[in-house]
């Protein structure tokens, strides 16, 4: 029994009675009865505007806001007191990493969600997080004293095997729809890698430091750092610009789209491809941020509908502002201690879409856009 | 087919039930144990630690493991999501928050033996019903409103126990990560009661109404044309799902991936229906409790290592290989 859209059938072998189907593929041309009683998506122009304002806003906020007392002048100016020194020593580069790490994990939650068509998908469930804490704990573990950016690259090394044996599962598994096969490779491959980093983390008692690298922060973000990650997060934002149209074309089931001319197996590995160098290269710099990759689609679903070509860039301003301004926050609630900007972004970030999911009911953004149940 | 897979599993249930009570920091030979277990035998000392210790603490993390792993089945019936656990409807969250506040507020209450259970008891249901009551629509839960819900509501909590335990002393840092870890050392035998009483209703409820439940995979217009209320339903599947997964935790701390795994597992092994999944999920996760448990009293020397970690050591294998051998259902 498949669930047959108005656009289109879902493309694969109809599940047995009791069998968990995924979320069934969304239609190019929505029924007009389907969305009834809904408002259309707005166009995202206004949005993207606002979003790029606001970025600005939050920006000079996250250079201005913290300990201590300093004017925008400073930044510019050449003079090399501590003034200037910190304003571009410490906090540019964070602003900076802060909206390039918070629109690249957004993006790369958009990705998978839209490759995978589940709500519930997030970059942490094909391996990126728990590959790198693997990594950070190995690291921990041989070299207690490691600096930061070695810490980093472990955490990237790790994230690269985690998504590697996630992706060559999910390539094996036979008779699966696709996008599930991903996910429930990367519940196999994250249980695992996480069994031998909270075994590693017991035995060896690195409790507190995974802890507070888990939780999330832009603290340690410097320049060196950013440059070394550039061209990582350059290449997975190019690829997931090109992605946009082939996702939305691969929404209409594999068969469909194969039909239409697309390549659904290509368009799923440069997808996780995406996903490894934009997750993987934000979690090794700030550490696993949750909400990010999970929420943040969503919100940006409500805003402006289904189409990844709209909801791929509204995603990016809305993870850059989000994290820019969770950091300022954190470093202002209880100066001069810092706050984990995860925690933060969790809190008010789930309040948010709290609110929002009262106000226009999940119907507006999920997946599948089926009824009112 | 399935059947044979079912009776399979309960043989290895059974076989995972003796390797508890051989297995352990004191040696008893297979012999001894059956005297021990049948009433003969003389030697005071073994059916001391047979009948005494091993029995009821491997009965009980079999227990768990098929409380969680139901409560895993019905999650993922009424949220139509393959990634959904029982955590997602606030169950675990919620408890950890209620277990880390009355650490934080009545640090001695570690010592009491039903403290914690009965905060984690409590908290597991708060949260549920304010996700329920978030998730609410016209016509009853909406399945989608469920999981997203679920989702910020989780978020929320987590935050909440980060930013409590990172400003607490180590004491309460640890035993929020000992409880989180899910250990049936300190499981009381009293609590047992609970989780059995909430699996002997559940499960048989479940098992009965199984093809009602294999209908509402269908998705929203299909169970409502075969009769289906579908209000009621989420309910009973809600209220299951919490009651079990909290009295799993009362007992055994937040034990994380039995009840996301263990479906996915006897999904594998006995197909998707429900009449036969949900039987098979209970033993799936009944073995991997237990056989968790077992290996923790005996893999490190002097310190048991908890059994929740041990569920991923050994579940998450054990899926991989599932799902990498030729499978002969579909897996959804």
């Amino acid at each position: 029994m498949s669930r047959s859209g108005p656009g289109g059938s879902n493309g694969h072998e109809p599940p047995e009675p009791g069998a968990l189907a995924p979320d069934a593929a969304l239609p190019l041309f929505p029924h007009p009865d389907a969305r009834r009683g809904v408002a259309p998506p707005r166009r995202p122009w206004p949005i993207v505007g606002v979003g790029l304002l606001a970025l600005l806003l939050a920006a000079l906020l996250g250079l201005v806001v913290g300990p201590g007392e300093w004017s925008l002048s400073a930044l510019l100016s050449p003079a090399d007191d501590y003034a200037a020194l910190v304003l571009r020593e410490v906090r540019a580069p964070r602003v900076v990493v802060g909206v390039v790490a918070g629109a690249a994990f957004a993006v790369a939650g958009c990705v998978l969600q839209s490759m995978s068509r589940n709500a519930l998908a997030a970059p942490s469930l094909v391996g990126v997080q728990p590959g790198a804490s693997l990594g950070v704990v190995c690291g921990l573990t041989v070299l207690p004293d490691a600096s930061q950016a070695t810490l980093a690259q472990l955490a990237f090394a790790g994230a690269a095997l985690g998504v590697g044996a996630t992706f060559a599962i999910a390539a094996t598994v036979r008779r699966a729809p696709r996008g599930l096969a991903l996910l429930l490779a990367g519940m196999a491959v994250g249980m695992t890698l996480g069994a031998l980093s909270t075994w590693l983390v017991l035995s060896q008692s690195i409790g507190r430091d995974l802890l507070m690298w888990q939780a999330g922060s832009l603290a340690h973000a410097r320049w060196p750092v950013l440059a070394a990650m550039a061209p990582v997060w350059g290449v997975g934002f190019v690829l997931a610009a090109l992605l946009a149209a082939p996702l939305r074309v691969l929404a209409l089931g594999d068969d469909a789209a194969r039909s239409l001319g697309g390549r659904p197996l290509l368009v799923r590995a440069l997808g996780t491809l995406v996903v490894l160098l934009l997750a993987g290269a934000t979690v090794a710099v700030v550490g696993p941020l949750s909400f990010l990759g999970l929420l943040v689609p969503h919100m940006a679903r409500a805003l402006v509908g289904l189409d990844e070509r709209k909801v791929l860039p509204v995603a990016a301003l809305l993870g850059a502002v989000l994290l820019v301004l969770a950091d300022a926050a954190a470093r202002s609630f209880q100066p001069p201690r810092e706050t984990p900007v995860g925690v933060l972004l969790m809190a008010a970030g789930a309040t948010f879409f709290l609110l929002q999911l009262r106000r226009r009911g999940a119907r507006r953004f999920s997946l599948s856009g089926g009824g009112d149940g | 087919m399935a059947e044979r897979r079912l009776r399979w599993l309960l043989a290895v249930v059974v076989a995972v039930l003796g390797a508890g009570l051989l297995l352990g920091s004191v040696a008893v030979s297979p012999l001894d144990a059956l005297a021990a277990l049948v009433g003969l035998g003389d030697d005071h000392e073994t059916r001391a630690i047979v009948l005494g210790l091993r029995l009821p603490r491997t009965l009980l993390a079999m227990l768990v493991g098929a409380a969680l792993a139901v409560a895993g089945v019905l999650t993922q019936v009424l949220t139509r999501n393959p990634l959904a656990e029982p955590g997602l409807l606030g169950a675990s969250s919620g408890a950890g928050l209620a277990v880390l506040l009355l650490l934080t507020w009545f640090p001695w209450s570690a010592a009491s033996p039903m403290a914690l259970p009965a905060a984690s008891i409590g908290g597991a249901l708060a949260a549920a019903a304010v996700i329920a009551l978030l998730a609410r629509r016209q016509r009853g839960l909406s399945t989608l409103d469920l999981v997203l819900v679920g989702l910020a509501v989780n978020m929320l909590f987590g935050a909440a126990m980060s930013l409590v335990a990172l400003s607490m002393p180590g004491l309460v840092h640890r035993a929020l990560q000992a409880w989180l870890a899910g250990s049936l050392s300190n499981a009381d035998p009293v609590l047992a009661i609970a989780c059995a009483a909430s699996l002997a209703v559940v499960l048989p409820a479940a098992c009965f109404g199984a093809r009602t439940l294999d209908v509402h995979l269908l998705g929203e217009e299909v169970p409502v044309a075969l009769g289906v209320r579908l209000p009621r339903l989420r309910l009973w599947l809600m209220a299951g799902a919490v009651l079990l997964a909290g009295s799993a935790y009362a007992v055994a701390g937040g034990m994380p991936f039995v009840g996301l795994v263990a479906p996915h597992v006897a999904r594998r092994l006995v197909g998707p229906r429900h009449a036969q999944l949900l039987p098979g999920s209970a033993l799936v996760g009944a073995c991997l409790v237990a056989c968790a448990d077992t290996l923790g009293r005996v893999v490190t020397a002097r310190v048991e290592t908890p059994a929740g970690i041990l569920v991923a050591v050994l579940g998450g294998p054990w899926f991989l290989w599932l799902l990498l051998r030729a499978g002969r259902r579909a897996v959804a």
